[in-house]
């Protein structure tokens, strides 16, 4: 990975300065954290159910249902609620440029050198923005993915029995039942394997895990981490908010220049 | 106390043209892209269902101008019980001949059947027959 020179003011390093990079606002982490809830427990009972798992099955495949309403109305309130930042999200997830192939030839934004190139320099890595390209390519699955197992479920939940609560029945004859449940099987598979890729760069992985706190706690993200990884994004940064504030033992600790001027300034008093 | 400037950056707060319709593309697409699979399921299964319906129509009605409706007001199938298969009556429908004759069964249960039928001769369903239709008629 190279670091790219930041030449924007708002991003660039100060002594005295301390930057704070807010990633994802609080709409977008309560949307993150009902997908991620709905799709998970959707994923594991929904293998339950595949396989024939000894478990109560209209519990199981009722909770199923309600945790997929979850999965979608979720993303869907958002897109309403905040549908700048969801059109900036998607703005982001269909733009590629240069830098995503070089990224993609990296190999995989050199996250594949330690396994298949160990004992040669790493590749050069274009910076990138707000998503990386794998992160971009991820997106843009789980977004169609995630419509096209709504659609399905909806159909399957409605087609089966009574219907959804007796308020709404479908019938699509025993052709229809069959390709939507195979699709929604399919699907399922996929968006289970991307998951799998996104948990695993996100939240275990040790040079990415630091996105799991940005997603996770107060939306702000590392400054170190963003300039070596999304230094693209770094460049169109704005300043939300500037404010003098006393400083923290975790600032000092951070900041060794700072902690000297501290001292130096009590030993004048 | 020292202080320093604690600044927080984020995204721009606007949003291009480009990613405006692009998010509203996406929106839009999803809530189109769910109406038409749906309808076209829907809609390919309620031509399928109206196709099946007029055809069972067709069966029903070319049944009801039939003279001969049901198989028990059929003469022939009358004569065959009166004189074979129940002989003397038409009822009891279910004898030991009629069961070997005319009955028959699928699946998993033809082998246990064709045991059934080697088991016992002909004559014997006959003889069987002949005897228990003696003690219907008394």
């Amino acid at each position: 990975m190279s670091e790219m020179t930041i030449t924007n003011p708002a991003a660039q390093e100060q002594p005295g300065l301390e930057l704070r990079i807010f990633k994802h606002n609080l709409s977008t982490r309560i949307m993150h954290l009902c997908v991620a809830i709905g799709f998970m427990y959707c994923g594991v009972t929904g293998l339950l159910l595949f396989f024939g798992a000894p478990v109560p099955r209209s519990f199981v495949a009722l909770s199923h249902c309600l945790l997929g309403v979850l999965f979608i109305s979720a993303p869907a309130v958002y897109v309403v609620a905040n549908f700048r930042s969801f059109s900036r999200f998607m703005g982001t997830i269909f733009h590629y440029d240069r830098d995503d192939v070089g990224w993609i030839a990296a190999p995989m934004g050199g996250y594949l050198d330690p396994y298949l190139f160990r004992n040669k320099p790493p590749h050069y890595v274009p910076p990138q923005e707000k998503y990386n390209t794998g992160q971009k390519l991820a997106g843009i699955c789980l977004v169609l993915g995630g419509v096209m197992l709504a659609i399905t479920g909806f159909l399957m939940w409605a087609n089966a029995g009574e219907g959804i609560f007796g308020l709404v029945k479908i019938d699509i004859g025993p052709g229809g039942t069959w390709f939507i449940w195979t699709l929604h099987y399919v699907m399922a598979l996929l968006m289970l394997a991307v998951f799998a890729v996104h948990f695993f760069l996100g939240a275990i992985y040790k040079e990415t895990n630091v996105e799991f706190g940005t997603m996770f706690k107060d939306g702000t993200a590392d400054y170190a981490y963003t300039k070596k990884k999304h230094g693209k994004w770094l460049q169109s940064l704005e300043v939300i908010d500037e404010e003098v504030v006393e400083d923290t033992p975790e600032y000092l600790a951070q900041h060794p220049e700072a902690k000297q001027a501290a001292s130096g300034a009590a030993q004048e008093k | 106390m020292s202080t320093h400037t604690q600044r927080t950056i984020g995204d721009p707060k606007g949003i291009t043209r480009r990613e405006a319709l692009i998010g509203a593309a996406t929106a839009i697409g999803s809530i189109l892209a769910a109406t038409a699979i749906g309808g076209v399921f829907v809609g390919t299964y309620k031509k399928v269902y109206e196709y099946i319906a007029k055809r069972k129509g067709v069966l029903y009605a070319n049944d009801q101008a039939r003279p001969l409706r049901t198989s028990h007001s059929n003469p022939e199938i009358i004569a065959l019980y009166e004189q074979y298969l129940s002989p003397g009556a038409v009822a009891p429908s279910r004898t030991e001949l009629s069961h070997r004759l005319c009955h028959t069964v699928y699946g998993k249960n033809v082998e246990a059947h064709v045991a059934e039928l080697k088991s016992r001769s002909l004559e014997s369903a006959e003889q069987e027959t002949h005897a228990y239709m003696e003690t219907f008629k008394a």
